[in-house]
């Protein structure tokens, strides 16, 4: 049996805009990385997609403290799971549906072979801008139980308005 | 067994012109939700996100160039990873910054280019394009975080000119800060006909948000 949820978000972080910033100007900005240390950015970074990685990539933790803006990491990281690298990309190319254009779907699994139940109730995505880990995503969600032995796979679609 | 969350996430603008007179101060003032992402700044978010190099960008005049240096080309290196915009254009500057033009074709996301361009001077047919600046730090409105980036454009000669298109330019970093020569287009709005008198200022601003 598989539970599958759905939901639009609105959880890009004002790391993402400072990011999308540097990248529009040309000119680099100070972000707070993962451990809140202001750190100087260019631009955007790739998303690292190697086993075990949990510095980047989607990310999920136990935390269910409400988002704000100006939040730099999740609030209890959960790193007891196997990251598994798995990093769907589709569509190879931005489609239009309805008024949006697909730019990007990108998805992560994670498995529990702790022994015991792991509560995810956050989730999010670290980039790497200038070697640093820095959030652009969190999102608090509906507690998902995932029992010992169960996965975990979280899915993010990007889209632009037209 | 097991659970899948999947979540959708988006960037949008919204648009707002003014229209500026020398005597009577502000004559037009307008603010709508924009509807301009094309193709490129898809490919651009695609690519800073995936870091998978694309060759799918296109410059405004759909140059072929070479695959490892047209787009947004991903670099791994010693200080990591990034692509840009670089879309913060100086005084008379056509190629980076907000743009005008005059033409009403529909938009389209495949477009790459302005339909009309309006050229920087003070001639006929022209505006003065003053510096695009943005505002220093992105802002938080609930529910949104933007910001906002801003640009001049003055009409000097003794016409009228009519504005239909707006749009952002820039030119594409595909490494280290090494700035791709083509010129790319991210974002093309038909907005309602505006017209600039002589000894007017036309202010355009796109805001970049983070909710739709």
């Amino acid at each position: 049996m598989v539970n599958v949820v759905e939901q639009e978000s609105d959880s890009f972080l004002q790391n993402f805009l400072l990011l999308l910033k540097a990248a529009f100007t040309g000119i680099a900005v100070s972000i707070p990385d993962t451990a809140n240390v202001s750190r100087s950015c260019l631009g955007f970074s790739a998303l690292a997609a190697s086993y075990g990685i949990t510095n980047s990539n989607i990310v999920i933790g136990t935390g269910n403290t409400a988002v704000t803006p100006t939040d730099y990491k999740l609030q209890n990281q959960i790193t007891a799971m196997e990251h598994v690298p798995l990093l769907v990309v589709q569509p190879t190319v931005p489609a239009l549906n309805g008024s949006y254009i697909e730019c990007m779907i990108c998805s992560r699994s994670f498995n529990n072979r702790s022994g015991a139940e792991i509560d995810v109730n956050e989730i999010g995505i670290c980039v790497i801008a200038s070697t640093y880990s820095i959030l652009i995503l969190r999102d608090v969600v509906a507690m998902v139980p995932v029992l010992n032995n169960q996965t975990i796979q979280v899915a993010y679609k990007f889209r632009t308005a037209v | 067994m097991g659970d899948t969350m999947r979540l959708t996430v988006g960037v949008g603008l919204n648009i707002r012109t003014r229209i500026i007179d020398t005597e009577d101060g502000v004559i037009f003032d307008k603010t709508d939700k924009a509807h301009s992402f094309v193709n490129n700044f898809a490919y651009f978010l695609k690519h800073c996100l995936d870091g998978i190099g694309n060759s799918d960008g296109r410059s405004i005049t759909n140059a072929a160039v070479p695959v490892a240096h047209q787009g947004w080309y991903s670099y791994s290196g010693c200080c990591g990873n990034y692509a840009g915009m670089d879309a913060l254009g100086g005084a008379g500057d056509v190629t980076r910054g907000i743009v005008v033009g005059s033409s009403a074709t529909p938009f389209a996301i495949a477009q790459y280019n302005m339909q009309a361009l309006i050229g920087h001077g003070n001639g006929s047919g022209q505006l003065y394009y003053a510096a695009t600046p943005t505002t220093v730090v992105p802002v938080f409105s609930d529910p949104n975080i933007t910001f906002l980036v801003s640009r001049d454009f003055t009409n000097n000669y003794s016409t009228p000119i009519v504005v239909r298109e707006i749009g952002i330019r820039g030119n594409p970093v595909y490494a280290q800060g090494n700035v791709y020569t083509a010129t790319m287009q991210y974002c093309r709005d038909v907005v309602p006909e505006m017209t600039v008198g002589p000894a007017q200022v036309l202010n355009v601003q796109y805001i970049l948000r983070t909710v739709m």
